[in-house]
């Protein structure tokens, strides 16, 4: 019912940290044969994404690993135990490390690597997950920061002996007391994403929209806080942080919380929409032609819905095939690169697109290896007769943001303080993103 | 200018240079001088192992820190660093908090292998454990429990013992920690820790009940629930206000605890217990939790728990955390799929968020779906079937294979859906420039559903006959190259050869096959053996005397006079079949074809393709073996049967890999691995009734809504409800094959699903699904007879007419039944119960039911000779037409199919389901 061994492995695989809760056998079985095979496993795949998250390893072991960035975090396990319970395991790794270091990658977990082995013995133990809340293990281990060290090489201790460590027991183990800050901030930021496939002929096939309420606080005392949307019925579904009183949400649509420190997610939604919407905020047209080798795509990108703001950091990503060769762009308006991996693609980036600009626009030419549409056609009697299903790039996906524009219409009505008399000052923002927005050609 | 501009380039690159060297020779320096830079104890670690004991042993805590990390660094490496265990443990006393940290960790890595050693420390953790902070004793007991010396158990069960009353929650979760760490070191303590569990119960600080829970657990043998009766009801009020490992403990704790007390929900209407009704309400906040381990546990809790109609509450978190990231949507899209096989309804109303995008990984790409082919309904297919359509085209060869397999679902599950998906599914395995997966796929669904028998049953065939199908397969064979596709398509002439195709065609089409042998790849040669062999046993060899052995054989197996009658009447029935005369005509030809293509064989590169040939050679011998039959007649009589009656091998689809085939709770590893793993233990069966008369602790009533305020009484049994739901659960997905109760059946040899499939269609069509078939002849004869109702457009109505056995009238009913049922899987439950229904009283009356059948059939017969006379008109131009092309017979096959090559472009149907019909014109292009 536990996880045996802990490791955080850089990209080509080599073990960075590892930390262990089983016997010497296990811990011999998971650094000699279970990761070697993982990292053979890992590098088996071009793309390390397609690797399973959950691989059954040799000698009975399972393999549960996430990637983060430049990291994998790798819990290896031998008993039947929740695999979402390792996976949230290791993601709270990360958060806490990332909270704790900032910048994650091999150079700094090693130059910090006393205090993840700090951390990890707060959070787990004997491989059974005791914490990942980063406001309580705050209190029991020091953060490291430029100060802190320095004392340390001043003084040749650390600043862990000046305050002694404590855990927060009272009920809202989240906010600890005595909390003092100058300036009573709270902010709110809504970031909405939309999930959709267009297709060839612009019709919408799924289209989702979800959102995630991010706030951060800086408000001195015990604050309770009740913050009141213009529409709740329109969330259908609902994550809260575990400071969010559930039943008071239930019954009058208000979130009532007293909040952690810092940063932190408040929520996340889904809402609840149409399948099929009339318009989208952004319209990425293409058209494709072919004529013997060549391929020709055009697109065009073009302002929809989004309260007359302008669309920033517009990216249009085309993947074209293996057989392509020869790769010609024409761009009008903002700029290209043509990368060329195992197979190659066009990105297209725009920092601003207005509603009525009709000059953005992207032409990729290329042509089909001769040898490839032989391979297909083989044993076909008229090579005219192959439809190039593969040849042809078949999808684009785009990318953009739009500032202070919510695409469900969800605003904040109210924040009130109770609880504490202070003046607080209050802001929010609104920004709406792509999720994963793909246009079929 | 330029001259200027040059040298200041130049004179930059010097300083850029020199500032290099520079901040090198700093970090060099540093290096020298022992100023470690901060990577640098991790980095260094093994080299400067040689200061380590120097360092541990001198007076500041500077030094010794220093000296604890490059260790520290070495363990993370994987070095082994067991040789300063003496010189850090002296150091575990230090005042240094940070110091004792890293003695701490260095400890518990290498205290197994210093025991001795170890017990040094002991001392030190025991006076900590009486410390004024909270944190110190709780990290004194925590390592203490942690070092895995059994010699010190004692000392550390008095420590629990002293902790678990701790003013501090924190402390008391460590102890509770503490347990399950002992246990797992020495299990003769299980008893005395209990009873400091069971003490520990009453803990309400919600810091602390997930450890204890977790101790608890872990102490208690599974099924032993009696202390959780006086807690139960305030945990489950409790549990919105834990932690979340707390709660994921909790949850899974009071799971498997309501599947000892409660019994059954039924469905709608049933009234739940008071207390399993509060436990339900209380799962529900749970669902909103930000923490995927406890939605997914409490989702676990209801899929197991709630009565169908609360289950519906699980999609939307579900579906929202398909959302949140590669790693845990993959694990939710395998719980989603499980979910969904048994309850389909809850996640209709999401089926777009199952369609694949381009950036799916392949794992996420093929479950996903696998949940669309498990979502197939009459509500959504209409949304499913132009995203599927679209699939087939993707450059991902898994997502059009998946493709397809939803495509099958949609034939098989939705009548009205079935014609256009096999249309599709036929153009889309012929299409030019096709995949090579993608057309096998295409090709197994297609013969799938021709012996499952939904072609036959769909609505609206328009004028589809076998026949016309049959031959737009065989004229694929001219431009389809993969394997496998072709092998499925010889397999399709080679089970339908005793139709009217396999009459006109077959052997054009054995001969075509033979001609093109040494280009076909293994799969097709194996089942070009197959179908000569097949014809081969078909025609008439003269061997009068042999089928009266065989009679004689049947008679005597049987041992009855009526068993015999029945067996000779089948005789007579398959020797006067309809493609004998056919086959007799043409002797020659076949049996020169059937040498040929057997001894290219003998010859072939594939171990498997010989193997095959040598196997058939034996039980069906060419001309010149005909040594051997004198030998031993009865065993060549009885192998040709096998011949005959087998289906052949159905290739393996591509997607077969089959996940999660049995059933594992929901959330569990097993469920997402589709294997149980070490540890696994499902959950316990419901019990009959509600266990009564325990105290579940203080009356909460306000707190559940449940439906139920009383206890329940007397609704429908609970017993026999779970039994439905897991059947249900099992039979949910299975092919609409309504035989798999008859692999209890003699026919054991032939361990293949098809033979149950045409059991299934004699069940149906041959008026006798009370009369299971028994042996091969009868099989075969089943085989003739779907080919005659094939032929007659309409399946029901005439031969309703002609017969009259009640027998007949009565599946009939079934079948007209099965037509109403909305939906398709009530239809095939049906056939199954009527199917196990009857198996019981098919031994008994095996003989007599034989009887009747076989008058059955000899009625039907008669019948078919006089309905067929249309039939008969169509044949006699063919067989001169084949007389005069029997010398250049290739001109036939070639011209046909050269004359409708240009009608033949096929534009794939896509988004619109109705297309032309693609079948019309070839009856008159084969004459």
């Amino acid at each position: 019912m536990t996880v045996d061994s802990l490791f955080i492995l850089n990209t080509s695989g080599t073990p960075v940290i590892q930390k262990h809760w089983c016997d010497d056998v296990s811990i011999q079985r998971a650094s000699l044969v279970v990761v070697p095979a993982f990292t053979k496993y890992l590098r088996s795949f071009a793309a390390m994404h397609d690797a399973e998250p959950v691989w059954s390893a040799p000698l009975d072991t399972v393999c549960i690993h996430i990637q983060r960035k430049e990291l994998v975090y790798l819990g290896i396990v031998s008993q039947e135990i929740p695999p979402l319970e390792v996976l949230e395991l290791l993601e709270g790794v990360d958060q806490a490390l990332t909270e704790y270091i900032g910048l994650l990658s091999e150079v700094t977990i090693k130059e910090n690597f006393t205090t993840v082995y700090q951390l990890l013995s707060e959070m787990v133990d004997s491989g059974c997950a005791v914490t990942t809340d980063t406001s309580v293990l705050r209190g029991l281990v020091p953060v490291p920061s430029l100060v802190n060290r320095v004392i340390e090489n001043v003084s040749g201790i650390g600043i862990g002996t000046e305050k002694r460590p404590d855990v927060n027991t009272s009920s809202t183990p989240w906010r600890a007391q005595g909390i003092r800050h100058t300036n009573n901030e709270f902010f709110v930021d809504v970031v909405e994403k939309i999930d959709a496939i267009v297709n060839s002929n612009g019709s919408v096939v799924s289209y989702d929209v979800s959102g995630d309420i991010g706030c951060k606080s800086r408000l001195s005392g015990m604050p309770d806080l009740l913050l009141a949307l213009n529409q709740p019925e329109v969330m259908d579904d609902v994550a809260f942080h575990p400071c969010v009183r559930i039943n008071k949400w239930e019954n009058e649509g208000v979130i009532g919380f007293v909040p952690p420190d810092g940063q932190f997610k408040l929520a996340s939604f889904h809402v609840a929409t149409d399948a099929s919407p009339r318009t989208l905020p952004i319209y990425v047209h293409a058209t494709t032609t072919r004529q013997d080798l060549a391929r020709t795509i055009e697109l065009s990108a073009e302002v929809g819905q989004c309260g007359g703001r302008p669309i920033e950091k517009v990216q249009v990503r085309v993947p074209l095939p293996a057989q392509a060769y020869n790769i010609r762009v024409q761009c009008k308006a903002g700029t290209y690169t043509v990368s060329n991996g195992r197979t190659s693609q066009v990105e297209w980036s725009m920092k601003t697109l207005k509603a009525g600009d009709r000059s953005s626009r992207l032409v990729i030419q290329y042509f089909v290896r001769q040898s490839a549409v032989t391979n297909a056609a083989a044993g076909n009697s008229s090579p005219q007769a192959v439809s190039s299903d593969q040849d042809m790039a078949q999808e684009a996906f785009v990318d953009f943001e739009v500032a202070g524009y919510s695409v469900s219409s969800i605003k904040v009505d109210s924040l009130k303080l109770m609880r504490e008399s202070y003046k607080l000052f209050k802001g929010v923002r609104y920004i709406t993103k792509a999720g994963s927005f793909q246009v079929r050609f | 200018m330029a001259e200027y501009l040059s040298k200041a380039m130049a004179l930059a690159q010097d300083a850029a240079k020199l500032s290099l060297r520079f901040s090198e020779g700093l970090v060099d320096n540093a290096l020298e001088f022992g100023l470690d830079t901060p990577g640098g104890f991790f980095d260094n670690a093994e080299f400067k192992l040689t200061q380590v004991r120097k360092e541990l042993g001198s007076g500041t805590d500077k030094e010794k820190v220093a000296g604890l990390k490059r260790l520290l660094a070495a363990i993370a490496k994987g070095h082994d660093a067991s040789e300063y265990f003496a010189d850090v443990v002296k150091n575990v006393a230090s005042g240094n908090l940070e110091m004792r940290r890293l003695v701490y960790m260095y400890l518990l890595r290498y205290a197994e292998q210093e025991p001795d050693l170890a017990l040094l420390s002991v001392n030190t953790f025991q006076r900590d454990l009486a410390d004024s902070s909270q944190v110190i004793r709780a990290m004194a007991l925590r390592v203490m429990s942690s070092i895995r010396v059994p010699v010190i158990s004692p000392i550390v069960v008095m420590a629990i013992r002293k902790l678990a009353n701790d003013r501090s929650p924190h402390v008391r979760k460590t102890a509770a920690l503490a347990v399950c760490k002992l246990l797992r070191l020495d299990t003769s303590l299980r008893g005395e820790l209990a009873v400091v569990v069971g003490g520990m119960l009453v803990e309400n600080s919600p810091l602390a009940v997930g450890s204890v829970i977790r101790a608890f657990r872990a102490v208690s043998s599974p099924g032993q629930y009696d202390a959780v009766h006086v807690h139960f009801r305030r945990w489950c009020v409790m549990l919105a206000q834990l932690d979340e490992w707390g709660q994921v403990e909790l949850t899974k704790l009071l799971t498997a605890y309501a599947r000892t007390q409660f019994r059954c929900p039924g469905e709608e209407g049933a009234r739940l217990d008071a207390d399993h009704a509060l436990l339900l309400h209380s799962m529900h906040p749970l669902l909103q939790s930000r923490n995927s381990a406890v939605v997914m546990a409490a989702v676990s809790a209801l899929c197991h728990l709630a009565p169908a109609s609360q289950r519906a509450a699980v999609a939307r978190p579900l579906v929202r955390l398909m959302r949140s990231g590669r790693e845990t949507g993959y694990v939710v899209l395998t719980n989603i799929h499980q979910i969904a096989q048994t309850t389909p309804a809850p996640f209709h109303a999401h089926v777009r968020s199952f369609f694949v995008t381009a950036s799916d990984p392949p794992m996420t790409r093929r479950l996903k779906l696998r949940v669309l082919a498990a979502l197939v309904d009459r509500q959504t297919v209409g949304i499913l079937v132009p995203e599927i359509a679209g699939y087939t085209r993707s450059a991902h060869a898994d997502t059009a294979v998946g493709a397809v397999g939803v495509m099958l679902a949609c034939a098989q599950r939705l009548r009205e859906a079935t014609i256009d998906c096999f249309q599709s599914l036929l153009l889309l395995a012929a299409r030019p420039g096709v995949r090579e997966e993608v057309a096998n796929a295409a090709m197994h669904a297609v013969r799938v559903l021709l012996l499952d028998g939904s072609v036959r049953d769909a609505q609206d065939r328009r004028a589809m006959t076998l026949y016309d199908i049959l031959c737009y397969l065989a004229r694929t064979l001219d431009r389809c190259r993969a394997d496998v596709a072709r092998a499925h398509v010889y397999a399709l002439v080679a089970e339908f050869s005793q139709t009217k195709f396999g009459c006109l065609h077959g052997l054009d089409v054995l001969r075509a096959a033979v001609r093109s042998f040494r280009d076909e790849g293994p799969q097709a040669k194996m089942q070009v053996l197959e179908l000569s062999a097949r014809l081969m046993c078909l025609a008439p060899c003269g061997g009068r005397a042999a089928a009266e052995a065989r009679a004689e054989a049947e008679a005597e197996s049987k041992n009855t006079a009526e068993g015999k009658n029945a067996a000779e009447s089948k005789n007579a029935a398959a020797a006067s079949g309809p493609l004998a005369p056919v086959l007799a005509e043409h002797r020659e030809l076949l049996a020169g074809l059937h040498a040929f293509a057997f001894t290219l064989a003998r010859y072939d590169t594939s171990f498997d393709v010989r193997d095959r040939a040598r196997t058939l050679r034996a039980l069906c011998p060419l001309a010149g073996d005909e040594a051997h039959a004198e030998e031993m007649p009865r065993v060549l009589e009885m192998a040709k049967e096998l011949i005959v009656s087998a289906t052949t091998d159905m290739p393996a689809a591509a997607d077969s890999h089959v996940l999660g085939a049995g059933r594992f709770t929901v959330a569990s590893l097993s469920l997402t691995l589709g294997r149980p793993v070490a540890g696994y233990a499902p959950l316990a069966d419901w019990p009959l009734e509600n266990v009564r008369g325990v105290d579940r602790g203080a009356s909460v009533a306000n707190l559940g809504p449940g439906p139920g305020s009383g206890r329940n009484l007397g609704s429908p049994g609970s017993a026999s409800i779970a039994g439905a739901i897991s059947i249900a659960g099992i039979s949910g997905r299975a092919q609409p094959s309504g035989g798999n109760a008859d692999y209890s059946t003699p026919r054991s040899h032939v361990a293949n699903n098809e033979e149950d499939l045409d059991a299934f269609l004699d069940s149906i069509d041959d008026s006798s699904s009370h009369a299971k078939m028994q042996n091969f002849a009868h099989a075969q004869q089943s085989l003739q007879k779907t080919a005659i109702l094939y032929h007659q457009s309409n399946i029901s109505s005439d031969s309703e007419s002609t017969s009259e056995s009640e027998e007949e009238s009565e599946s009939d009913d079934d079948d007209d039944d099965d037509d109403d049922d909305a939906a398709p899987v009530v239809g095939v439950s049906s056939a199954a119960l009527g199917a196990s229904e009857s198996s019981e009283s098919r031994n008994e009356s095996s003989g007599s039911n034989d009887e009747s059948k076989g008058e059955g059939n000899s009625q039907s017969d008669g019948q078919s000779d006089g309905q067929n006379e249309s039939e008969d008109d169509e044949r006699r131009p063919f067989i001169p037409a084949a007389q005069t092309n029997r010398h250049s017979p290739h001109a036939h096959f070639k011209n046909s199919s050269g004359s409708h090559s240009d009608d033949d472009d096929t534009s794939y149907p896509g988004t619109s389901m109705h297309s032309r019909p693609l079948i019309e014109d070839t009856s008159k292009y084969w004459q």
